[in-house]
């Protein structure tokens, strides 16, 4: 049996401007969501929220209701902002130092006590290129290999560049607290 | 769990799932680009109808070609329009023959004083020609009888000169000769075998047991082609899925869950049939098969190992199916066949193998197959009987696999099947 999102693709794939309305609705915020975590610039996250739902509407048919539909939605903005980051320095602030800062159950009992907007202001203030690849590990669940693809890194940087964006949130975490 | 994947997994919670009500302004600016045409409609799926056509099409040759190559029972309606005067005209020469004191129904009533049971049943169906020929073969060879042949009787009752034998003296049943009855002829060939045809036609067939094997292979793709997320080793050590793309494992760690593309080798069946035949022509199929389903996944990597998996099926199924014997001959058939089967996967087991800087390790679990795997399935047949209790036989057919959330396997991938089955049927009597 169909559900209602299956009637709002198949209203996408006919060109139904009203379902691609009611999909914009319906993903319009979690979408948002992510790209705000990739992209500090407001402005450009809106307009690349415009341009990932273009990118949807355009590729809906080649979703053949397999896997979460969210899921590769998600994949479609993270690749939009990814994009966007591309064309400028994807890990830009990145540290070719190691200067990790400790970690341990204080940063976590932290974050646990922080709201969501709290922890995404602290990743805000990371560097573009930390908070990329702390984004994709750590929230979106990409591999390092996957990571590596994406930004055109070896998995071995995106590892240590990972470590190295834990550190600096831990410093910035404890410094707030 | 250690400390470090704590804090990922807080930032997943926390951070994953949080969305932000974006300005107004971004739809209105969509609704402007889409209004704009700048995004045409998304074209259709593509369906390989194709693919269904040829097979349609290819079925439907082969009933016609069987149709066509296999010699109908029944004379056509215009032989036997051909038949029914020269039947007329061979009883007028047989009576010029035997002159007019004699008629070819005296003659058959001779004859029929002479028959035993057996002759009694084929003598007045033996054509009137097949009756003149067969009387004149038998000539020399009646010479030598002690009794009277047709042709003797014939041949008196043509000579003045000598008398035919009395219709009431004694006359000694002869004996039958092997191939002809004891009127002193055969049938013919043809009428053997019309007759034989006849009663095929006619005789219910015999219950049978069938032993077969049977191997698929897709037409259409149920998925897209594009490599579906699993969990890797899904495994003793893993402990649950955190999202989409990764698992939790027992050793801490969190493992990005892969999209791998699993390549489904064509699954094997071996099958026990019966046959139970519920009238001349239709009969019914059930029996147990056996079906193996092996995929595996090309070398990938994570962290610092390559994987590979393989993942192994094993279903029990219960075939129910209606067959149509179209054609039938002492040594061909042609059938046609429809109905379904129920399969239950008994068991599932997925082995990852691990290399580790030189090491090879092997992990091997195994898994519940959760609900059954319906099909249906439509298939022509033929059947060579090398031997009257035996025989072997080819059956083509189509199925198609109902999604009902089996594991990952050649048939969810392509759920419409072209099939090819062989196999050995035992009659199980006479």
């Amino acid at each position: 049996m169909k559900s209602r999102l299956d009637y709002i693709i198949d209203g996408c794939r006919r060109g139904d401007n009203d379902a691609r309305r009611e999909l914009y609705e319906e993903y319009a915020a979690l979408m948002y969501g992510v790209i705000c975590r990739y992209v500090h610039d407001r402005a450009a996250a809106q307009d690349l929220l415009h341009d990932g739902f273009i990118t949807l509407y355009t590729k809906i048919g080649e979703f053949r209701g397999e896997g979460s539909f969210e899921g590769w939605c998600r994949r479609i903005f993270v690749n939009t902002a990814l994009g966007y980051l591309r064309r400028n320095n994807p890990l830009e602030g990145a540290d070719t130092e190691e200067r990790l800062a400790k970690t341990g159950s204080a940063e976590a009992s932290v974050i646990e006590k922080m709201g969501a907007d709290d922890i995404l202001k602290a990743i805000d203030r990371l560097p573009p290129g930390y908070r990329t690849i702390l984004n994709l590990y750590a929230v979106d669940g990409y591999s390092h290999r996957e990571i590596g693809q994406m930004l055109g890194v070896s998995e071995n940087t995106s590892r240590s560049q990972y470590s190295r964006a834990r550190g600096r949130l831990a410093e910035i975490l404890t410094r707030n607290r | 769990m250690t400390e470090k994947d704590h804090i990922e997994e807080l930032l997943h919670r926390k951070l994953h799932d949080h969305g932000q009500e974006p300005p107004q302004e971004v739809w209105t600016h969509i609704a402007r680009s889409l209004e704009a045409g700048a995004v045409p409609p998304a074209p259709a799926p593509r369906r390989k109808l194709w693919r269904i056509a040829a097979a349609v099409t290819s079925a439907a040759a082969m009933l016609t070609a069987a149709l066509l190559l296999v010699p109908s029972v029944e004379p056509p309606a215009e032989h036997l329009a051909s038949v029914a005067p020269r039947q007329q005209d061979d009883r007028q020469a047989v009576e010029r023959l035997i002159g007019s004191a004699i008629t070819v129904d005296d003659l058959s009533r001779k004859l029929q004083g002479r028959e035993t049971p057996s002759a009694h049943r084929s003598a007045p169906q033996v054509p009137y020609t097949e009756t003149a020929r067969l009387i004149a073969a038998d000539a020399p060879a009646a010479e030598e009888s002690a009794d009277p042949t047709p042709a003797e009787i014939i041949r008196a009752a043509t000579r003045t000169d000598e008398r035919p034998p009395h219709r009431g003296e004694s006359q000694p049943v002869p004996e039958a000769v092997p191939g002809r009855d004891r009127a002193g002829y055969s049938p013919s060939p043809q009428w053997e075998t019309l007759a034989e045809l006849k009663r095929r036609r006619t005789r219910r067939p015999k219950p049978g047991l069938s032993l077969y094997a049977l191997n698929s292979s897709g037409i259409r793709t149920g998925g897209n082609g594009t490599p579906r997320p699993i969990v890797m080793a899904t495994a003793p050590q893993a402990i649950s899925v955190v999202n989409d793309h990764s698992i939790l494992m027992k050793s801490g760690t969190r493992t990005p869950r892969q999209a791998i593309k699993m390549h489904h080798k064509y699954p094997v069946t071996v099958g026990i049939g019966i046959d139970y035949p519920l009238s001349a022509r239709f009969s019914l199929e059930s029996g147990v098969t056996y079906s193996y389903l092996q995929s595996t996944s090309a070398t990938f990597t994570q962290q610092v190992s390559d994987y590979r998996l393989r993942q192994e099926l094993h279903y029990i199924g219960i075939p129910l199916k209606l067959n149509y014997r179209l054609v039938d001959t002492p040594r061909f058939g042609f059938y046609a066949g429809a109905g379904g089967m129920l399969e239950k996967g008994v068991r599932g087991t997925r082995t990852t193998t691990i290399l580790t800087r030189g090491t090879t390790a092997k992990e091997r679990t195994s898994f519940k197959v959760e609900g059954v795997q319906p099909s249906v399935g439509a298939s022509l047949g033929v059947e060579y009987k090398p031997a009257e209790l035996v025989s072997i036989y080819l059956e083509p057919g189509i199925s198609y696999y109902f999604d009902n959330s089996q594991p990952d396997n050649y048939r969810t991938e392509h759920p419409l099947n072209f099939s090819l089955k062989a196999g050995v049927r035992f009659n199980l009597s006479k």
